[in-house]
């Protein structure tokens, strides 16, 4: 329904916007500036109460949708009794369907770290990814990340979490300076969707395992000779556990989609998800990625990522047409360097703390992040580029550039928040 | 920078996990590095060889192996002057493979590239499953050269890369390569400074000092 105006009870903004319903979700997108978004699964609500407008200036319908942790989504809709009738018949039908269901609930949250943060009780979470165990790349400011949480905390106990949280610019904005360890595997499940795929599937990935583990399938021999080839400066990877849990995931993979099966470059990128998200949570997080955010990315012709290189080099040619006349006059083919920035989501040509930078943005915003991180290094490396002539000197200068992207921008500067810019940041 | 008076483009080529990328590592760093991260498209490395009397610096593409990557790769194999087509010795698969590569090779690249074949993995003998009779004869009815390295201990991968490379140099010397053609995989290196008093900096006048 068009036109609907929402606000959370415990807060003062509206927003306007679409409310949808589908057969198993409530969803709200804003249609003005401040934007608003969420989807929440009919599982997760408790009660529904409709009453009339009283007050002439501001007609419709008021619906209270109270969710399973007390949070309340109040919208004012802005139709005639009958339309309105119809939408609230429509809900209650549905939401009946779910009755028998409401027990998955529980067991689901009870994996979910945004719970342990809420209740105070992180440090007894034993999260599954390969990064609790292993330990997570960078160096931790300990101080920071608690900073984070915190901001987090407060973030989720007003706005919802996991399942129904709903998403306000203020959420963009602390997905963009770095999600805090602890949290990034669920927020990247929740921006990519594979959170309520999961959910909606529970037990369906062990099932995959158990059904084909005597009958390895025709892509094993192909991913197991990538299996020591992936990340493997990363500790996991260097031992039979993280090297175990790849083969699991990739292999799943490969029997739920037997057309795909396997591509070089997936073993890259859930061997980097695999460090902050478990082997389940991965295997949906891929599903994502090949249904979805990059189709025919990881196909046997790579179509998807050819046609999104030569999109990139439309661009390269649209915004900086004297770096694309320098690339043409000694002909350096783009694609060397940018292929596989695509491909592998910056995470093997950048630090992997920083390639976890970029994966925060792209799952929040979608590819068009990938297109965006690779103008602006074309923009800020372009007068080395210029000075290059062949595709070597090219490479040479880009993976200069990835070595130093934690070097200060203006280590002179006198201000000391500019003099903290570091080259990771400009590029961000 | 080094000078140099010639800088060729190899491509390597070959299935997956044959060793390309180590036989690369092993020639530009004399290290064995057996987990390495996999090849995304391309990956470079660069060294200065010294052929004859000449320093000849070699630009080598290592490219990925996968059969997704085939129709990507194709482009690298433009302007190169020679190839390493690797095989494994010990996965026959990996032998069968090799008519496919060379027509891609032929196809794509220019005519008078030099390719060397490469029987990979020969320190482990054990395991043989493509003997060296087998890996000569393609290379024979194929015209290619041929010759048998381990990037794990060493063997042979520093005369496979040199020996392409006095090939080419011999290919100019009789004239069968132009060096200022672009599409021939080999440019000039940066004029040297003991000949920096010549009037022209020419291949013909680089070579008459020689």
């Amino acid at each position: 329904m068009t036109g609907t105006v929402f606000s959370l009870a415990n807060l003062s903004e509206t927003y306007h916007g679409t409310v949808y319903i589908s057969t198993s979700f409530l969803a709200f997108e804003s249609s003005d500036y401040k934007g608003c978004r969420f989807a929440i699964p009919l599982l997760a609500i408790r009660r529904v109460e409709r009453n009339a407008s009283t007050d002439p200036l501001r007609p419709g319908f008021y619906l209270a949708v109270t969710l399973w942790h007390k949070m309340v989504l109040q919208f004012r809709i802005r139709r005639s009794q009958e339309v309105c009738d119809h939408w609230c018949v429509l809900l209650r039908d549905q939401l009946k369907e779910f009755l028998p269901l409401m027990g998955q609930l529980r067991p689901f949250l009870r994996q979910c770290p945004s719970e342990a943060v809420l209740l105070n009780k992180l440090d007894q979470f034993k999260a599954r990814c390969l990064g609790h165990t292993f330990g997570y790349p960078g160096l931790i400011k300990p101080q920071r990340e608690r900073a984070k949480l915190r901001f987090w905390k407060e973030y989720l106990e007003t706005h919802g979490r996991n399942l129904t949280t709903v998403c306000l610019a203020e959420f963009n904005r602390l997905v963009r300076i770095g999600l805090p360890n602890e949290l990034r595997g669920e927020i990247w499940e929740l921006c990519a969707g594979s959170l309520y795929l999961r959910f909606f599937h529970t037990g369906e990935y062990e099932a995959l395992l158990q059904a084909n583990h005597s009958s390895p399938g025709p892509y094993a021999v192909e991913i197991e000779k990538d299996l020591n080839r992936s990340l493997p400066e990363y500790p996991a990877y260097q031992s039979k556990e993280g090297i175990n849990a790849l083969r699991r995931v990739l292999n799943a993979y490969s029997w739920k989609d037997p057309e795909l099966g396997y591509c070089q470059a997936m073993n890259i990128v859930a061997s980097a998800l695999l460090i902050y998200l478990d082997e389940e949570q991965t295997f949906w997080v891929l599903s994502v990625l090949c249904d979805r955010l990059l189709p025919g990315y990881y196909s046997t012709s790579m179509y998807g990522a050819s046609l999104d290189q030569a999109i990139f080099e439309h661009l390269v040619n649209k915004t900086m047409p004297i770096l694309d006349a320098h690339f043409k006059q000694y002909d350096i083919q783009l694609a060397v360097a940018c292929l596989p920035w695509f491909l592998t989501l910056y995470i093997n040509s950048m630090p992997l703390v920083f390639a976890f930078r970029v994966l925060d943005c792209f799952f929040l915003e979608g590819p068009k992040v990938l297109f965006q991180i690779g103008l602006a290094i074309l923009k800020i490396t372009g007068g080395q580029l210029l000075e290059t002539t062949d595709d070597g000197e090219f490479m040479n200068v880009l993976k200069n550039y990835f070595d130093t992207l934690d070097e200060l921008v203006h280590p002179e500067s006198t201000n000391p928040q500019t003099r903290q810019l570091t080259k990771f940041h400009q590029l961000l | 920078m080094a000078s140099y008076a010639y800088l060729f483009k190899y491509i390597i080529i070959g299935d997956t996990g044959v060793g390309k990328s180590c036989l690369l590592l092993q020639f530009t760093d004399n290290r064995f590095q057996p987990a390495h991260d996999l090849t995304i498209g391309v990956e470079f490395g660069a060294r200065i060889v010294t052929v004859g009397q000449k320093r000849i610096k070699l630009q080598i593409w290592d490219t990925a192996g996968q059969e997704s990557f085939r129709s990507i790769t194709r482009s690298y194999y433009r302007g190169a002057a020679g190839a390493l087509l690797v095989y494994d010795i010990t996965r026959r698969d990996t032998f069968d493979h090799l008519a496919t590569w060379l027509e891609d090779a032929r196809k794509y690249s220019n005519a008078n590239i030099t390719i060397m074949l490469i029987g990979n993995k020969c320190d482990l003998e054990a395991k043989r499953a493509v003997s060296r009779e087998e890996g000569e004869s393609f290379a024979r009815e194929n015209g290619l050269f041929f010759i048998e390295t381990s990037a794990k201990t060493a063997a042979n991968v520093e005369e496979a890369f040199v020996h392409t490379a006095a090939d080419i140099h011999d290919k100019i010397q009789a004239g069968v390569l132009d060096v200022t053609n672009e599409s021939s995989g080999i440019k000039l290196g940066p004029t040297q400074p003991n000949l920096s008093s010549f009037p022209s900096g020419s291949a013909e006048t680089v070579r008459g000092c020689c």
